[in-house]
């Protein structure tokens, strides 16, 4: 190997170690952002802004992003723009107009043709909404067993009430 | 046969062909762990109530994984730029590192589960527990896959050295990309599991 070889990865591993400290700072940054409870708009932006940051920064140094060649920035475009039409699929179906909030909080999806059936009779309709509920709540974060009653106070998804850390 | 653009680049691509190889393998896993983010997307969006996760999730233990995969994507990266200087046995021991915080991260996510498992929390319990065991079974089984092909490296694999350095170096590049790719699907799986 020749001098100016080493002193090139003497340079890299030098970048590693200035990345590696960065992760970590941010790190704590997310959980401490984490336990503030910001308003979970807030939060998301927060996190997913924190995360994409980390993500770079792997991607760019640990991966050696920053110098390939043109062949794979145009496979992870390719990528990318493919992954933005999966994260644009539910988004779409949320506001699609097709999901209906039921007074007990159930949310349900009423398909195109169905407004006048089953589905379109629980439209909105408090006493059509038990009839819904037990059906809806799997899509649901509440668990069946755990939400006896719309009016009871939910357990966090379903989850046992207590906090499960261990 | 040999293998051929093992170690020179192909004139049309500019890489070699583990490389291209490589990257399009983890163009297709983007889209498999895309699918399941999108998923619970539509699961958390759906749902009327949904738990933040430190109500329910061991934070402590997760950040404790995180500086674990972190620390192990640097010895990774440190492994490969040994192997650039021609130091095979600095090269052995950050290889080592890894394979060691590829399992300091498994036994942690055993003892992670087992407590969920003792607080009556299984997938069929709630769709954020599904989502939960979904997504980070699935992540923990790359974990196991890339400590099998880093072990291989650092073991078997290793005889390649003696013979052919440029492409073991290559191999051990390839490795670190699967590695680098695992702690960077943990950076986001981290905090829109745990803590939001």
């Amino acid at each position: 190997m020749s001098a100016s070889h080493d002193v090139d990865i003497d340079k890299h591993v030098r970048v590693y170690i200035t990345v590696f400290v960065s992760l970590m700072a941010l790190t704590i940054f997310t959980v401490w952002v984490g336990y503030r409870n910001l308003p979970i708009g807030q939060a998301v932006t927060v996190a997913l802004l924190i995360a994409s940051i980390k993500g770079g920064l792997v991607a760019s140094y640990f991966m050696h992003l920053i110098s390939e060649r043109k062949l794979i920035y145009a496979v992870l475009v390719s990528t990318v723009a493919l992954f933005a039409v999966l994260m644009l699929v539910p988004m779409l179906t949320v506001n699609d107009g097709t999901m209906v909030e039921h007074p007990g909080g159930v949310v349900h999806t009423v398909l195109p043709g169905h407004e006048g059936g089953h589905e379109g009779g629980a439209e909105g309709t408090p006493e059509a909404a038990p009839e819904t509920a037990p059906a809806a709540a799997p899509e649901s974060g509440a668990a069946p067993e755990s939400a006896p009653a719309p009016a009871a106070e939910p357990a966090p998804g379903g989850a046992q009430p207590e906090p499960a850390h261990n | 046969m040999e293998i051929p653009y093992t170690v020179e680049t192909r004139e049309d691509t500019g890489l070699n062909n583990g490389k291209i190889g490589i990257w399009l393998f983890l163009a297709s896993e983007v889209m498999l762990f895309g699918a399941l983010f999108a998923s619970y997307i539509l699961l958390r969006v759906g749902a009327s109530e949904w738990p933040r996760g430190h109500t329910i999730l061991n934070v402590p233990l997760a950040t404790f994984n995180t500086v674990v995969l972190i620390t192990s994507s640097v010895t990774m990266v440190m492994a490969w730029a040994s192997l650039m200087r021609r130091k095979f046995g600095v090269f052995r021991v950050y290889q080592a590192l890894t394979v060691l915080l590829g399992g300091v991260f498994l036994v942690v996510k055993y003892f992670e589960y087992s407590a969920k498992f003792h607080h009556g929390l299984l997938p069929h319990t709630s769709n954020f527990i599904a989502i939960y065991f979904t997504l980070t079974g699935l992540h923990m089984i790359h974990v196991i896959g890339g400590m099998a092909v880093n072990a291989y490296l650092w073991g078997p694999g290793a005889k390649l050295y003696k013979t052919n350095p440029e492409w073991f170096t290559n191999r051990v590049e390839n490795a670190g990309l699967f590695w680098h790719f695992v702690d960077l699907v943990w950076i986001f799986l981290f905090p829109t599991l745990y803590l939001l």
